[in-house]
């Protein structure tokens, strides 16, 4: 047997070790290909509506999965090398040469790094017809993106990650040669320390974790929020790799001492092996949890953004289709020709609604308060379509309801009724009124003014508009109602914009689906390109436990048959053998959780609104994939241990 | 009352396509309650075989074992494994203690699998550890006492829950001679006062002198049997004469020799 079947042989002896290995760094391999591909599609270069802002999150996410593919590559081949020392001080024992052992880790880093490589790329091929269909369905492109692959792409894939294997492999080679055979064989049999708990680092960590939360919940101004990220990241950071070691020792020592739960055949197990490997997992448990917290607060935000975007498109137009003559022209014809546009689209649901409204101001009369409006019957008011709207009622034609243009949440205070009495001005003549405020969202969408809306009873309406001069006047109409996102009122509205461009002048044309996609579809893309770059992440931390897990499965295996000799049967193991796994896994998911909840709350109070909801959404789906990864990875561990019912380790 | 009783034993190996190995061929043997027994021979003899198939976790071809009257054939999976922890206590040569836990938590693990309540279990755990002078080592971890103790305390682990019978395999192979004088003399204190029935493969001469019965076992079959009188030292020059007679010095070197 040559060198070279000597690695491949060791390879495939390793070969559960390296599963997870080489599946997050082909996976690395397969997203960092995709985002190549698209950076350098020749469609894209030319530029879309948003390209810049899409091309520069493309860009920077790609450096990100770069570097952090290779740090994760430092360290699980760090991990890896460490558990086959005494392997490599064996063959060093056997005669092994300096130079034959050199060759034999370098033919296995080939094997390994061009596997990874290939998988990665053949993958990439395979998806890259999908993830272009994605991507055009996001962007909402004409057409979809034919498909791409240049060579630019591979070049710059194969170059990025053959250098990282390269890189790598030789660092590891490196720490081998460090040691000489006897350290080598010892590395593995160092006997594992009782872990110390330690007062000072305890409270260091608490005190640490708990000041970034209570920082972070005690926040109320969006500029504060702003200023406290950094530190308040710093500090739970810190704070979680003290308190994740001198916490789970404290709770384990708790439980250890607890005699009448801990002397029961799974506490006894669980625990005390728990405790025997804390020394070991804590810091992998550290570095998941926080991974986790990021990836769930960073698309748990983006998700957020987009929902409330999204959200705000809709209250701030919330009229599927609105046409406004800035000088008040007669719009009869328009309305008959939109109207029979839409027809032609073949678009129901959406109910016209026209008039005339007032250009006013709103006066305080003992106050300063000067408030341009814009003047509308209540009869309007009420068969207009509002996403969220409340109908407010008018008490008599004394009282005026004000509905604000700009997005009130519940997050911040209702207003309640406005002190008054105010005047309203139009043209020349002045009403006195009441005000009571409506804070549910636009009655209608913004045009060249941003103005609020003031609301009449019909009676005064009719009034004003006789008294006021033809320049006050504007007239309007809306089609109104929820289905305004509906293929024929898109494609109706190509047919309207034609006509309204810049055409008449007066004539402003809005709809909620324009507002919406020139808001949303930007803020999609990013969405896109996170959820991407998050899963590199997820896979890469999940795979961090999966090492952990198979790092000392030699140990475990020689564990768990002992037991089996004192006479636990099969199903006993598999069960016990779940707790400390389970343990290791859904750990940090549970802390990395809790922090992006404080995140989470202080972007609630950077946007206006509640958004926790959304961050469980996002973290409701990562976990689902984490708990299919790790049903996944216990299988492999429990078939890797091979314990069968009648093998003894002795024997 | 014998509380161990094979009849007939045969285990038969195959390998793929090769000749099949006969490993034990129609062995008998039975050990009265509170009895002190041995089993030696030469390297493939079948010495191995037979405690496993003794300690139930190998099955014989054809021939049956009865531990306590019960025959192990009859019970299978979740039931066999119970059958093991509640009757049966081994002592292994490399001690097999767990590393995550301490002596004492070692010694009453049987009692934790077999559920039985907290008080109890500490009764039992100071009254054995007094018994094999290990009192002060429960605390400490496998990794922080000499081999003579992890295998005195596997030792204790062996007994806590009372078996049937205690299978030792090659219990003095990796002590020195020191640790082993005092493990088999641990042994043979269980066995006397309280009535302990040991049966202990092994080919260490001098760790069988301390059994009172020793059968030899050839090619699977038995190959002579012979009881201790009143003098140890008599007996283990008896034990050498038959090893010599097995086949020389064939027997394999153990690890720590005398």
């Amino acid at each position: 047997m040559n060198l070279q079947r000597l690695a491949i042989k060791n390879v495939w002896q390793n070969r559960g070790r390296y599963l997870a290995y080489l599946g997050s760094a082909a996976f690395a391999v397969m997203i960092y290909f995709l985002y190549t591909a698209l950076q350098h599609h020749p469609y894209l270069q030319e530029g879309y509506r948003g390209a810049r802002f899409g091309m520069k999150t493309l860009e920077v996410s790609a450096v990100i999965i770069a570097v952090f593919t290779l740090l994760f590559l430092l360290y699980s081949s760090a991990a890896f090398i460490r558990s086959r020392m005494k392997e490599f001080g064996l063959f060093t024992l056997l005669g092994l040469t300096r130079r034959q052992l050199i060759r034999v880790i370098l033919w296995e880093n080939l094997i390994i790094g061009t596997v990874a490589l290939g998988v990665g790329l053949a993958l990439g091929l395979l998806f890259l017809k999908l993830f272009f269909m994605a991507i055009s369905v996001v962007l909402r492109l004409p057409e979809e993106l034919p498909v791409y692959t240049a060579w630019p792409v591979w070049r710059q894939t194969i170059l990025v990650f053959g250098s990282f294997f390269l890189f790598v492999s030789l660092l590891s080679l490196s720490g081998v040669l460090r040691r000489n055979i006897i350290e080598l064989i010892r590395a593995e049999r160092q006997p594992k320390e009782n872990p110390t708990f330690s007062v000072w680092k305890a409270l260091l960590g608490s005190g640490l974790l708990f000041g970034g939360y209570i920082w972070a919940a005690s926040l109320t101004e969006p500029e504060e929020v702003i200023v406290a990220v950094l530190p308040v990241t710093a500090m739970v950071c810190a704070g979680t790799y003290f308190v994740m070691r001198e916490g789970s020792i404290a709770l384990l020592r708790w439980l250890y001492r607890r005699h009448r739960f801990f002397y029961r055949t799974r506490p006894f197990l669980t625990i005390s092996q728990l405790m025997f490997k804390m020394q070991d997992n804590y810091r992998v448990l550290t570095a998941v949890a926080i991974l986790i917290a990021v990836i769930l607060t960073a698309v748990g935000t983006i998700f957020s953004l987009y929902v409330v975007v999204a959200e705000d498109a809709t209250m701030l137009y919330p009229q599927a289709i609105q046409i406004v003559d800035w000088q008040g022209k007669d719009l009869t014809s328009d309305i008959a020709w939109v109207q029979e546009t839409l027809d032609r689209h073949e678009v129901t649901g959406l109910q016209p609604v026209s008039g005339t409204m007032l250009l006013g101001t709103l006066e305080e009369m003992q106050g300063s308060e000067n408030l341009p409006v814009e003047v509308l019957p209540y009869s309007v008011y009420s068969s207009l379509y509002r996403p969220k709207g409340k109908l407010r009622s008018l008490a008599d034609e004394q009282h005026a309801i004000l509905v604000y243009r700009a997005v009130v949440t519940s997050a911040q205070e209702e207003i309640g009724a406005i002190q008054g009495p105010f005047s309203l001005t139009v043209g020349d003549s002045t009403v006195a009124l009441q005000v009571v405020p409506d804070t549910s969202g636009a009655l209608y969408n913004g045009f060249r003014t941003e103005f609020n809306t003031l609301v009449v009873a019909d009676t005064v309406f009719e009034q004003l508009l006789k008294d006021s001069p033809e320049a006050v006047h504007l007239t309007f109409a809306a089609w109104s109602g929820k289905d305004w996102n509906t293929r024929g009122v898109r494609t109706a509205l190509e047919e309207l914009r034609e006509r309204y461009i810049g055409g008449e002048g007066n004539v402003d044309l809005t709809a909620t689906s324009e507002y919406f996609y020139d808001n949303v579809s930007d803020l999609g893309m990013v969405l896109f390109i996170a959820v991407f770059v998050s899963l590199v992440f997820f896979a890469a931390s999940c795979s961090l436990l999966y090492f952990r897990l198979f790092t000392e499965i030699d140990e475990d295996r020689h564990y768990y048959s002992r037991l089996q000799e004192l006479g636990l049967s099969g199903r006993e193991l598999r069960r016990l053998a779940r707790g400390p796994a389970a343990v290791i896994f859904f750990v940090p998911f549970i802390v990395g959780l809790l922090h992006s909840t404080f995140a989470m709350n202080a972007l609630g109070i950077l946007t206006g609104r509640s958004v926790l909801h959304l961050g469980w959404m996002v973290a409701c789906g990562y976990l689902f994939l984490y708990a299919v990864y790790f049903a996944a990875t216990y299988a492999l561990y429990w078939r890797t241990l091979r314990l069968e019912p009648h093998a003894r380790a002795a024997a | 009352m014998s509380v161990l009783r094979a009849n007939g034993l045969t285990k038969i190996y195959r390998s793929r396509g090769k000749m099949a190995t006969r490993a034990l061929d129609n062995f008998s043997l039975s050990v009265e309650k509170g009895e002190f027994v041995g089993i030696m021979g030469p390297s493939g003899s079948g010495k191995t075989t037979l405690l496993n198939l003794l300690a139930t976790i190998d099955r014989p071809t054809s021939g049956t074992v009865l531990i306590d009257g019960v025959d192990t054939a009859t019970l299978r999976g979740e039931r066999l494994a119970r059958f093991r922890r509640e009757r049966l206590g081994f002592v292994f040569q490399d001690f097999n203690l767990l590393d995550s836990l301490t002596l004492g938590e070692n010694i009453a693990l049987p009692l934790v699998l077999n559920r039985k309540p907290l008080r109890f279990i500490k009764e039992q755990l100071s009254l054995i550890a007094r018994r094999l002078g290990i009192a002060e080592l429960l605390n400490k971890y496998p990794y922080e006492v000499s081999g003579g103790q992890q295998q005195r305390a596997a030792a204790a682990r062996a007994i806590i829950h009372e078996p049937a019978v205690l299978l030792a395999d090659e219990p003095t192979g990796n002590l020195d001679s020191k640790s082993a004088r005092e493990l088999m003399e641990t042994l043979t204190l269980l066995n006397q006062t309280s009535g302990v029935t040991i049966t202990m493969v092994t080919h260490d001469p001098f760790a069988a002198s301390y059994c009172q019965r020793i059968l030899f076992i050839r090619d699977g079959r038995l190959y002579n049997e012979i009881r201790r009188g009143d003098s140890r030292q008599v007996f283990f020059q008896q034990i050498l004469d038959v090893l010599a007679m097995i086949g020389g010095g064939d027997h394999e070197p153990a690890t720590a020799r005398h």
